[in-house]
């Protein structure tokens, strides 16, 4: 298992663009296809975007994430001590209606499901928030084979 | 993002907004659309080529846009839309997309955009295409 890590103390919207290089730069160093790479900083940027708008009411707040391959599954989990939010239990939008009949919001979680293939949150006794993104099969097969 | 605007003369003016960078935000473009909205636009080309990703963000500046050039005849009714989308048959008449990227046409294909948003690949088609 391969883990990296960056903390943000205080993340804003502005950081948004550096948070989708580092998590680019470090799940290509850790093997994944540029498909499935595009695939989790997409659904990331959307989660950490929800954090800090959300979460933290466009505030300055504290997010960590770690980037962990496991096998040939890559996982991005971000923590935040926002109040808790369970993104799972979001309804999914209506992608079918017009834009004007369609509920506001709920398109950031709608792009995380459909990017990834599991979103699992829970807060701990801290209060600290953790949502976790699973890519499975994120890994190219070489790479596993290499390491092994 | 970066945005810089030109015009085109198919069968109807055409402006063309090239977006360069992640569309993460959408204020930038909202700003730049109203902008040319006030001054007469009727017909929208988004430049998506130097685009490399959408985010929710993006897609609410690409809905406004839509909302902004939609027209207010039958045809472009609630009901009207939502049976043309049900039935593949809408594509705004006024707002088009060139050559997204990969990524970017993910994103468009999850919300569902790209059901009503055409998307060309090829600039001088695109253009010829607003009548």
């Amino acid at each position: 298992m391969t883990t990296e890590s960056v903390q943000y103390a205080e993340a804003r919207l502005s950081d948004l663009a550096e948070i989708r290089r580092y998590l680019k730069k470090t799940s290509l160093k850790m093997g994944c296809t540029t498909d499935a790479v595009s695939e989790i900083v997409l659904a990331a940027n959307e989660a950490v975007t929800n954090i800090i708008i959300h979460g933290y009411d466009r505030k300055p707040g504290c997010v960590d994430i770690t980037v962990c391959r496991d096998g040939v599954d890559l996982i991005v989990y971000l923590r935040d001590r926002s109040p808790s939010f369970n993104p799972n239990s979001y309804p999914p939008p209506d992608i079918s209606l017009p834009l004007e009949l369609r509920k506001p919001g709920g398109m950031g979680i709608h792009m995380i499901r459909n990017f990834v293939d599991e979103m699992n949150y829970h807060v701990d006794s801290d209060g600290v928030n953790e949502l976790a993104l699973v890519k499975r099969g994120a890994v190219k097969m070489s790479t596993t084979e290499t390491e092994s | 993002m970066e945005i810089t605007i030109s015009n085109e003369l198919g069968h109807v003016p055409v402006t063309v907004f090239h977006l360069s960078g992640d569309l993460s935000d959408d204020e930038p473009l909202n700003t730049k659309v109203t902008s040319q909205y006030d001054a007469g636009m009727q017909h929208a080309l988004l430049d998506l080529s130097s685009v490399a990703y959408i985010s929710s963000a993006g897609l609410r500046a690409l809905h406004n846009t839509f909302t902004l050039l939609r027209g207010d005849g039958p045809e472009e009714s609630d009901e009207s839309i939502t049976k043309g989308i049900a039935r593949g048959t809408y594509t705004s008449p006024y707002l088009k997309l060139y050559k997204p990227s990969k990524e970017a046409k993910k994103s468009l294909h999850v919300s569902g955009y790209d059901m009503f948003l055409e998307i060309y690949d090829k600039y001088y088609e695109a253009i010829a295409s607003f009548r």
